[in-house]
């Protein structure tokens, strides 16, 4: 039971991260959306850990984890660089400016 | 003393460098600096010749595999550079007088003395990929120096027409090696070093079969016929008058032609041991080339295209000697090489003479407009006759001592094999003794009496006498030379079996010995009521037939360009340009193919955030989708 109620906070966050993506226009918002989204897989994969795992000390779920973290933060700066280059360009962080980027 | 042996090649080598190098800055030095070194050779070659009649120098290292790279230096080869080494010595110094107004001279030497580095490196080298290499090397600066003056253009196309004509001949050389190199490979460890093939010459065709050796000897004369311009290549030769004299003097005596001689008397044991047909062949190209070129210098009014064709024809006289070994013996390569080494002289000389009326004349070459020289320039016209008396085998000079013994030999050749095609050199000898006569005085009494026949003929002088004492050297040589006759021949000869083992000097009945001094009356008594006395004036005969026919060279050059180059090359280069065409539209097409599937698929790309956002959560169902089905089945 208890790892089903981690497993449905993580679903239950994962679909507002989802619908914050969908829904939101304003390049911050999505940011935040996303990385919502992977800190709910995140959730997911340390609950999961922690039952299948539990007393066998091993750890892999917990490095897995910590190395999911690291590469989320490093995506969100890659993420808010790129929002600000086009803070720069435009003068505002509307998604839709950046139809240009296509073939 | 083997170190001495290197220096000979490596001396001239050295001098190319460092007459570009000074030359660059002290352009008139550059002639001193080019014949220092060449001196130097030919002090080495003196030098190693003491070693070398003790012992011949065999010095050689790995190159690759089983390709040796090394100097082997024997009785013929020491000889061969001593004449290159001297000739070349006498050319260089006569450059400096006729090139010294050239604003480029210091390139000329510099590729004069790489020439003859090439020709050295040629002689005594040990293996014949090596003297491949130098075969290459020889046939590069003849190119460069022909298109020397490359502003005319027909000094390019005649540098040209050589390069590619003498390729000929090297593809007949890359294909005889290489049968050689695959017949001997499982035989021994070094199947190319030239000690090893005359010296094991009879094993080698017991183990290999007479006709396959035969076979690769053919086509090593391939290789001589086209640096030695014989019989169907030699159309390069009379157009590459086109460059300085000095460099013809060089081709002809000393650096390029004589190669393919000496290749065949290098490799003479192979040709020797090999079928019968191999040495035949050898016989009669030379011997009908010595006809051919004597014909058409009979109607070339040129002085140096006549000078030209003579050299084919005594190149014709050297071949046709070594040709005559299966009943002769050893001797015949003695022969033609004597004959190599006294044509070298004499035509080094002659060329020089004409290169001297040259300078005098402001590059006039019509025969037909020079005229009464002898009074004018006497002590150039006197050396140039010299120069025409040895060519003409007159009794005492260089040329009656080397060329009359090839045609009583090829007479001995007749009596002992007595049938049409055993008939054939002497004819062919015989007569362009004859030849050799009517033409070498028709240009003489053209160059020298009667009255000039332009201003310029008339305003001619002598150059300077010191520029011409390289001249009188060679006259005194080209006089004299029949004195070594002997020593000579038991010098060169071949090392054999006891069977073919004959050196002396060939005898024939009297009737036979004198028949060449006869022709020799007979054609300067001939020229002398034509042209001595000015006859041809009166004389037409442009327009017969007979004279169409050798004017223009019995057609070989319209064979050439307008058959086998229009009809045969360009079709044959126009299918593989198709095939290369079509591989390009092949490898363009690929490229192009791609582009055109890109721009249906990169509409994907909208540019639209929300469609990537709905693609992704689209696929992401998907995938679940048909993972769960997965895992049901």
């Amino acid at each position: 039971m208890f790892v089903s109620a981690i497993s449905f906070v993580a679903i239950l966050l994962f679909a507002i991260g989802l619908y914050g993506v969908i829904t939101s226009r304003v390049g911050i918002k999505m940011l935040i959306s996303i990385e919502i989204m992977i800190n709910s897989a995140i959730l997911n994969l340390i609950g999961i850990g922690s039952y299948f795992y539990a007393g066998s000390g091993t750890i892999s779920p917990y490095v897995f984890a910590l190395f999911a973290i690291a590469i989320g933060v490093i995506e969100s700066a890659v993420g808010l660089g790129l929002l600000i280059a086009v803070y720069h360009r435009f003068g505002k962080i509307d998604i839709s400016l950046l139809r240009e980027i296509r073939w | 003393m083997y170190v001495y042996g290197w220096m000979i090649f490596i001396s001239p080598l050295i001098g190319f460098l460092l007459t570009l190098i000074i030359g660059k800055y002290y352009r008139k030095w550059s002639g001193a600096v080019a014949s220092f070194f060449i001196f130097l050779a030919f002090v080495f070659s003196v030098i190693t010749y003491f070693t070398v009649i003790k012992h011949p120098i065999y010095n050689h290292y790995t190159w690759f595999y089983n390709i040796d790279f090394g100097i082997y230096i024997d009785n013929l080869a020491i000889v061969m550079a001593i004449m290159v080494s001297f000739v070349s010595l006498m050319i260089h110094l006569f450059a400096i007088y006729y090139m010294k107004d050239d604003p480029n001279k210091h390139v000329y030497f510099a590729e004069t003395a790489l020439f003859t580095a090439g020709m050295l490196g040629l002689v005594i080298s040990s293996n014949l990929v090596l003297l491949f290499l130098f075969w290459e090397l020889v046939g590069l600066c003849s190119y460069l120096l022909i298109g020397f003056w490359f502003f005319k253009p027909n000094a390019t196309a005649a540098a040209k027409k050589a390069f590619i004509v003498t390729r000929v001949g090297d593809l007949s050389f890359i294909i005889g090696m290489s049968i050689l190199y695959y017949s001997l490979i499982n035989v021994t460890k070094d199947p190319l070093s030239i000690p090893y093939l005359i010296s094991n010459a009879s094993s080698i065709a017991v183990a290999i079969g007479k006709v396959r050796l035969g076979i690769i000897a053919i086509f090593i004369l391939g290789a001589a016929i086209g640096k030695s311009a014989q019989f169907p290549l030699h159309v390069w030769i009379p157009d590459a008058m086109e460059g300085p004299t000095t460099v013809s003097a060089l081709i002809h005596a000393a650096t390029m032609v004589t190669a393919g001689v000496y290749l065949v008397a290098r490799l003479f044991q192979v040709f020797l041991y090999a079928a019968p047909f191999a040495m035949y062949a050898v016989a009669i190209v030379g011997s009908f080339t010595a006809l051919y070129a004597g014909i058409v210098g009979l109607v070339v009014n040129d002085v140096k295209r006549i000078l030209a064709y003579s050299t084919i024809s005594q190149l014709g006289y050297m071949l046709a000697a070594i040709g005559l070994a299966p009943i002769i013996g050893g001797v015949a390569v003695s022969l033609g090489m004597f004959h190599l080494v006294s044509h070298a002289i004499f035509k080094a000389l002659l060329f020089m003479s004409a290169g001297a009326f040259l300078v005098a004349m402001m590059d006039l070459r019509e025969a037909k407009q020079m005229g009464g020289l002898w009074k004018r320039m006497p002590i150039t016209t006197t050396l140039f006759f010299i120069g025409s008396l040895a060519l003409v085998a007159f009794p005492g000079t260089a040329g009656y001592f080397s060329k009359d013994p090839i045609i009583f030999a090829s007479y001995n050749y007749f009596t002992s094999s007595p049938s049409f095609s055993g008939f054939l050199p002497f004819l062919f000898l015989i007569t362009g003794s004859l030849l050799t006569t009517l033409y070498t005085f028709r240009m003489f009494f053209l160059v020298a009496t009667g009255k000039p026949r332009s201003t310029l003929a008339e305003r001619a002088k002598d150059p300077p006498v010191i520029a011409l004492l390289p001249l009188i050297v060679l006259s005194i040589f080209a006089l004299i030379l029949g004195v070594w006759q002997a020593p000579f021949y038991s010098f060169v000869k071949p090392t054999l079996d006891i069977a073919h083992y004959t050196v002396s000097v060939p005898t024939a009945p009297v009737y036979i010995t004198t028949l060449p001094i006869i022709l020799l009356a007979i054609g300067f008594f001939v020229d002398l009521y034509i042209y001595g006395f000015e006859k041809w004036k009166t004389w037409d005969i442009s327009r017969t037939w007979y004279y169409k026919l050798v004017k223009n060279k019995f057609y070989m050059d319209v064979l050439y360009t307008r058959i086998i180059s229009e009809r045969v090359i360009l079709p044959l280069s126009a299918a593989f340009s198709g095939f290369e065409n079509a591989y390009n539209n092949s490898v363009n097409r690929f490229g192009s193919d791609t582009v055109s599937t890109g721009s249906y698929f990169r509409r994907l790309q909208s540019g639209v955030f929300e469609n990537y956002v709905a693609v992704l959560i689209i696929a992401a169902i998907v995938i679940f989708i048909v993972i769960e089905i997965v895992e049901l089945v």
